[in-house]
Order: C-alpha cells, then sequence, then structure tokens
C-alpha cells in the first residue's frame, strides 16, 4: 500500500583485511570475534596472514 | 426567536430580503457552525487532551516493546553465554531498577571529586553484579553483557519516565502535561529506537560510531608495548618526525571506554611524563544537516559523559600549561551508539592525517604529545 511505512534499511555488516606483507585489501562478512586489529585469515593474493583493519556497516544507497 | 434568526441575518448578511428563510439549506449550516464555537470553547481543551493522549498511549505502547525485547534479548544472551546457569531473569530485572543517586550540588566546592567517587562506586557494583549474574565469564563476555544491560536500563528508564508523565496527564487531566510530553516524543522514541538497535549491535561485539577515535589511537598502537595506564586504559609510547608520542586508549576489544581522565592524571601527575600537547580524538554529535563521517579540529578537551574525565583532563592541562586540541568525527546518536558505518571507517584517514597535521603545526622536533582516542572500544583491539 502506499501509505504503508517503508521498510527500514538494515546494514550489511563487512570486515575489511588487510595483508600484512603486499597491502592487499578485502573485505567479507562480518563473523563473530571478528575484532579491528587482531589476526583475520590469509591474503587470496599472496597467501600471507591478514589482520582486520576494520569492521563497519553499509547501508543500501538510499533510492532518488 | 425571530430577534435572534434577524440578529444572525444582520452578522452574516444573509439573504437578500433581510428576513429568515427556513427553505434556505445554508442558513442551517450557519447556525451550526456558529454554535460549535462555545461547544469547543468549552470541551476543545477536552478533546484535545484526548487526542493526545491516543498519540502518547501509541507510543507508550512501542516503549514498551522495545524494553521487553531489549530484557529478552540480554536475558537470552545471558542464557546463551552460561547455559549451566540457574535463569538469570530475576537477577536482570533486579539491575534494571538500579538507580544512582547523585550528590548534592548546593555546595558545589569539590562536587566533581564526589560526582568521580559516585560513578566509580556505581561501575564497580555494576561490574559486581554481572559478575554475579555470570560467573566464570571472560572479560570481554562480561563487558558485551554490561553494555547489554546498560543500554536495557536506559531503555526501563525512558519507558518508565514516559509512563509516569502519560499517567499524571491522565489522571489529571492536564492538557498542559500532555502536550509537553507529546513535543518531546519523536526525540525520545529517535533515542529509545538507538538503544533498541545498540543492544543487537553490542551482543555481536561490533565496533560502534563512538569507537572511531580507539580505533585511530589502536592502529598508532600497533607493534608497540602496551603498558597500564590507569583501570582498562592502556597507554604507548612512539614518535613521529623528531616528537614523542604517548598514546592512549581504553583496553580494547572490550566494551570499554575506561578512565582517561585517571590515567593522564597518573602519567603526567605520578610518573612526571611533561607534556607539550595533548590531542584528542572522540566522536561528535552532528547537527541536522552535517554528514556523518565528517571530520573537524578544534580547541578543548573533547569527551562526553558526565564530565569527571573532561574535569579531570583540564585540571591536568591547566596545572602544567598544556593545550588541548580535539579532531572529532561527526555522527548522530543512533551512528554513535549503534554498528560503526563505513562513512564514518572511512574517516580514519582523515582523522589519522588530521592528527598528525596537528603535532607538525604546534609542536616541534623534540616535544611529546599524548593523544587520546576517547570512547568505546568495543570489538577495536590495539
Amino acid at each position: 500500500m502506499f501509505w504503508s511505512k517503508k521498510p527500514e534499511p538494515k546494514p550489511t555488516i563487512y570486515a575489511e583485511e588487510t595483508c600484512s606483507s603486499c597491502g592487499e585489501r578485502a573485505r567479507r562478512p562480518f563473523e563473530e570475534r571478528d575484532h579491528v586489529y587482531e589476526h583475520g585469515g590469509s591474503c587470496k593474493k599472496c597467501n600471507s596472514s591478514t589482520m582486520i583493519t576494520a569492521v563497519y556497516g553499509e547501508y543500501p544507497p538510499e533510492k532518488t | 426567536m425571530t430577534d435572534f434568526f434577524s440578529y444572525l441575518l444582520q452578522l452574516g448578511g444573509l439573504g437578500e430580503s433581510g428576513e429568515f428563510d427556513p427553505s434556505n439549506p445554508l442558513m442551517y449550516i450557519y447556525i451550526i457552525s456558529l454554535a460549535t464555537i462555545p461547544l469547543f470553547m468549552m470541551y476543545g481543551q477536552r478533546m484535545q487532551g484526548k487526542i493526545v493522549l491516543g498519540e502518547i498511549s501509541k507510543s507508550l505502547v512501542k516503549l514498551k516493546g522495545m524494553r521487553d525485547n531489549a530484557r529478552l534479548a540480554t536475558i537470552e544472551y545471558v542464557k546463551i553465554s552460561l547455559p549451566q546457569s540457574t535463569d538469570p531473569a530475576a537477577k536482570i530485572d533486579k539491575f534494571l531498577e538500579y538507580f544512582t543517586i547523585m550528590p548534592v550540588d548546593i555546595d558545589p566546592s569539590g562536587l566533581v571529586r564526589k560526582l568521580g567517587h559516585v560513578m566509580r562506586t556505581k561501575d564497580e557494583r555494576m561490574r559486581q553484579e554481572v559478575r554475579k549474574i555470570c560467573p566464570g565469564v571472560s572479560d570481554y563476555e562480561a563487558s558485551k553483557i554490561e553494555n547489554m544491560l546498560e543500554a536495557a536500563s536506559a531503555l526501563n528508564m525512558i519507558y518508565k519516565v514516559v509512563r509516569h508523565f502519560y499517567l499524571m496527564g491522565k489522571r489529571t487531566t492536564s492538557v498542559y502535561v500532555l502536550v509537553q510530553l507529546q513535543m518531546v516524543m519523536p526525540i525520545l522514541l529517535e533515542e529509545a529506537d538507538a538503544l533498541k538497535k545498540a543492544i543487537g549491535t553490542f551482543q555481536k561485539g561490533q565496533p560502534i560510531g563512538d569507537g572511531i577515535g580507539p580505533m585511530v589511537v589502536g592502529k598508532m598502537m600497533l607493534g608497540r608495548e602496551k603498558k597500564y595506564a590507569a583501570k582498562e586504559t592502556v597507554y604507548a609510547q612512539g614518535e613521529h618526525k623528531g616528537r614523542t608520542l604517548y598514546f592512549l586508549k581504553a583496553e580494547g576489544p572490550a566494551g570499554t571506554v575506561g578512565r582517561p581522565g585517571e590515567a593522564i592524571q597518573r602519567l603526567a601527575g605520578d610518573l612526571g611524563i611533561k607534556l607539550d600537547a595533548i590531542i584528542m580524538i572522540d566522536a561528535a554529535l552532528k547537527l541536522e544537516g552535517e554528514r556523518t563521517g565528517d571530520v573537524a579540529e578544534g580547541i578543548g578537551a573533547a569527551i562526553g559523559g558526565i564530565g569527571v574525565e573532561k574535569y579531570q583532563i583540564e585540571e591536568v592541562a591547566t596545572d602544567y600549561d598544556i593545550p588541548v586540541y580535539a579532531v572529532i568525527v561527526k555522527q548522530s546518536i543512533l551512528d554513535a551508539i549503534t554498528v560503526m558505518r563505513k562513512e564514518i571507517a572511512d574517516s580514519f584517514d582523515k582523522v589519522t592525517e588530521t592528527v598528525h597535521a596537528v603535532i607538525e603545526d604546534k609542536t616541534r622536533e623534540g616535544q611529546s604529545v599524548m593523544v587520546i582516542g576517547v570512547g568505546n572500544t568495543m570489538g577495536v583491539a590495539q
């Protein structure tokens, strides 16, 4: 219905990982126990270990 | 009666002949519309009161739902964290009713010290209660539960205060009480909604918007030895373009704001570290129309709360004649206590650049600067 309330946008939570040797940045969906500045996973490019450098929520772009 | 009608006709100028014409339907509409005036004069306020009461009642139902959901979410989380324990509902309900009595302010001398004492006692009591509710959990888990309980407690308080004024307005049929409540209701609902969302964020241990300060300083601390500064607060030493830097933040990734005021008193006072500048990085509430994640620079102690920490930092700065610079990241109350928005995380590089620019601009080589990351460090290590 045109008068019904628009559903509230929900953010998608990402964890951003940065490779400690090649500096490659990649993001993936957030998992519990992901903490910023703690060990992430391994780099897809050079297989070195990565560090989580940010955890953030991204909202869908607003329709104009 | 005819006199009355002729009087009406004179007032309204109805009827070309100037006489009452019963066949004209407009005449009756005119009479009815005039009759409603005394009706509204007598009962208008009561009718307005009923409408306002209805609107507040709807908002109150919403607030009750938020309060109950927050309570349930906290109980469920404690049950999941400690599957072997007894039902924590009664203990959590007791916790939600805790209150703090502020010290007397008719004699303002030494008030901040008393306030600090009361707040410290409150914090310690809260921590003890959390430990009683869930014995044996890690500090990290305990901090998550503590933050959830605080949000649930704030929601409970908002609900109870609104209910109080609603019932008082209803009992006294005072439209003035009700209208005042109706005016602040959108702001209260916005705050309650932020608290409701914050519970989910704390439950998952995600960094919140307020954590941008600790996030910037945490990066600066990486790979350096972290030392005890005050309860739940750590510091590290570094260097930038010939200046000695001291980084200070709450100890993450637990959800705590630490005690930066006490820490700076200890470092500058007890340990005798000579500081030439203090730079504080914090989240600040944006004004409507401002963009989330905008970075601004200024002067003064950038720290929220009841004022105790701010007072302690200002005392040290004044006693040792240390200029205090502030770098803030703008955000709304909702952004500050819910998961960090991308726009805020994206401001990271700009904040770091601004801090470095302030260091280079305001101090000379060989001088010392304290960089404080102010805010809740939930989900942010160092």
